[in-house]
């Protein structure tokens, strides 16, 4: 049997936009020297594009990313297929039922330990666009307890999954999802692409940057599936 | 006979339980864990399936197999699936947890010597003359006392190939039943038996607990045949 590797992240050029609560475009600065030499350095926030976030990110003394094993974010991924899902579309448990309906028609289940992948397609026409965090689909808080309920040793997400945030004057008491799932010991992979390309299971992988005492780190992420 | 419509197996433990010290209750969360195992079966029934629903002769297994009789129940309701047939659990002797006898008694095992006592007949043994016993000796010093079992090549009672090839001739046997409509059943059980069956005819080797609620699914097919699927491994066993 024959197997392939799915990129499932996305390019990342200057000026990609990153979350609206840091305006911070990617910026590169490139350094030379004559003859050919050259050393490039970024600026940008480290939500942008793929990433993966550990608790830090909103729970103070959380764990942090470098404390993020990497057994968490590699290994068998289940994809729950919600398109066609709407612009600013919420999420809710009866979508995920659904998803999960599909997945059993396919002879698949969610299994404990699984990597759930929520695919909507969202990333793939919007990320690194001024639109992509404001007018993404959202998952609800009960959505989110519905994934942590089925004990995934990770959750991946095409979509921007926290509907208050979409919003300026945000406060962090309102980042219900991304609270659900981290404070239950569970990563999240955000900025996902490519998702339509998967079977209902694959061999999923997102290592990441190993940044030290911080809540985020880029991540190239790939699926390997079996043709 | 083989089987004309599908049969599925599956191999479920039951909820959380606080400890193993005795036949315990299961604990809330543990009751929310069988909630959301009914809903996921019930994800995956098929239109005119019977589902049948066993469990081992202990209370955690009882229980469990209610909560979740309740949880599809309720999931069939509200999605119409009347076409789906769920029968009442049963209790069944084939999946229960190896038979060990210790003193002329079949015991369960347990963690602690004091819950063992209170399983045999009054004054035969006391916690101390039972750590004594070789066997349970080993048991109670390891901290995975199930994989103790699960690789001991003589323990006092059934070992772990004999009640794994317990389990599957169970299995295989419903391929006796007139098999014109799909048929599921759910068997409610314990770690030991799970892991003995994964050790013998999944993995090879033993793999730990499995979670609670966590289950083992077996696939049978028109030759016999048999796709075992647990977690991320799958594996065809002959018929």
């Amino acid at each position: 049997m024959a197997s392939r590797i799915v990129d499932l992240s996305p390019l990342v050029p200057q000026g990609f936009k990153g979350p609206p609560s840091t305006n911070i475009g990617v910026q590169f600065e490139v350094r030379t020297k004559p003859g050919y030499w050259q050393s490039a350095q970024v600026l940008m926030s480290l939500h942008t594009g793929c990433h993966v976030e550990s608790a830090l990110h909103c729970i103070e003394n959380g764990e942090s990313i470098d404390q993020v094993d990497l057994e968490r974010v590699i290994g068998s991924a289940v994809i729950l297929d919600l398109t066609p899902v709407a612009e600013r579309a919420l999420i809710d448990i009866s979508d995920l039922e659904r998803a999960q309906e599909r997945l059993a028609a396919q002879n698949e289940t969610i299994q404990i330990g699984d990597i759930l992948l929520l695919r909507t397609d969202w990333a793939q026409r919007a990320i690194g666009t001024p639109v992509y965090f404001p007018q993404s689909p959202g998952l609800t808080e009960s959505a989110a307890r519905w994934l942590v309920d089925r004990r995934p040793k990770c959750i991946g997400c095409d979509f921007f999954e926290e509907p208050a945030a979409r919003e300026p004057g945000w406060t962090a008491d309102q980042f219900v999802v991304h609270r659900t799932i981290l404070s239950a010991g569970i990563p999240l992979v955000e900025g996902l692409v490519n998702l339509v390309e998967l079977p209902p299971r694959c061999q999923f992988f997102a290592p990441f940057y190993r940044f030290a005492g911080i809540d985020s780190a880029l991540a190239r992420a790939f699926a390997i599936v079996e043709d | 006979m083989k089987a004309t419509a599908p049969l599925r197996v599956h191999w479920m433990r039951h909820g959380e339980v606080v400890s193993h010290r005795g036949d315990l209750p299961v604990t809330e969360h543990g009751k929310r864990q069988i909630e959301i195992a009914g809903q996921q079966f019930a994800s995956t029934l098929i239109p005119g399936e019977t589902v049948a629903l066993l469990h081992a002769p202990t209370r955690r297994t009882q229980e469990t197999a209610f909560i979740l009789h309740e949880s599809i129940a309720k999931l069939c309701n509200d999605m119409q699936r009347s076409q789906v047939r769920l029968l009442e659990p049963v209790e069944h002797w084939a999946i229960r947890n190896p038979d060990i006898y210790i003193a002329g008694t079949r015991i369960e095992l347990v963690s602690s010597a004091e819950a063992l006592a209170e399983q045999l007949p009054p004054s035969t043994l006391s916690p101390e003359e039972l750590a004594q016993i070789s066997f349970l000796h080993g048991f109670w010093s390891t901290p995975d006392r199930i994989g103790y079992w699960v690789s001991h090549p003589d323990p006092p009672g059934e070992d772990a190939d004999t009640v794994a090839r317990r389990l599957l001739t169970f299995a295989t046997s419903l391929l006796d039943l007139p098999l014109t409509q799909p048929l599921r059943y759910i068997c409610v059980t314990h770690s030991p038996p799970m892991r003995a069956f994964l050790r013998r005819y999944l993995l090879e080797y033993d793999p730990g607990e499995p979670e609670y609620a966590e289950s083992i699914n077996l696939e049978f097919v028109a030759d016999g045949s048999c796709m075992i699927r647990y977690r991320q491994e799958r594996r065809v066993v002959k018929g």
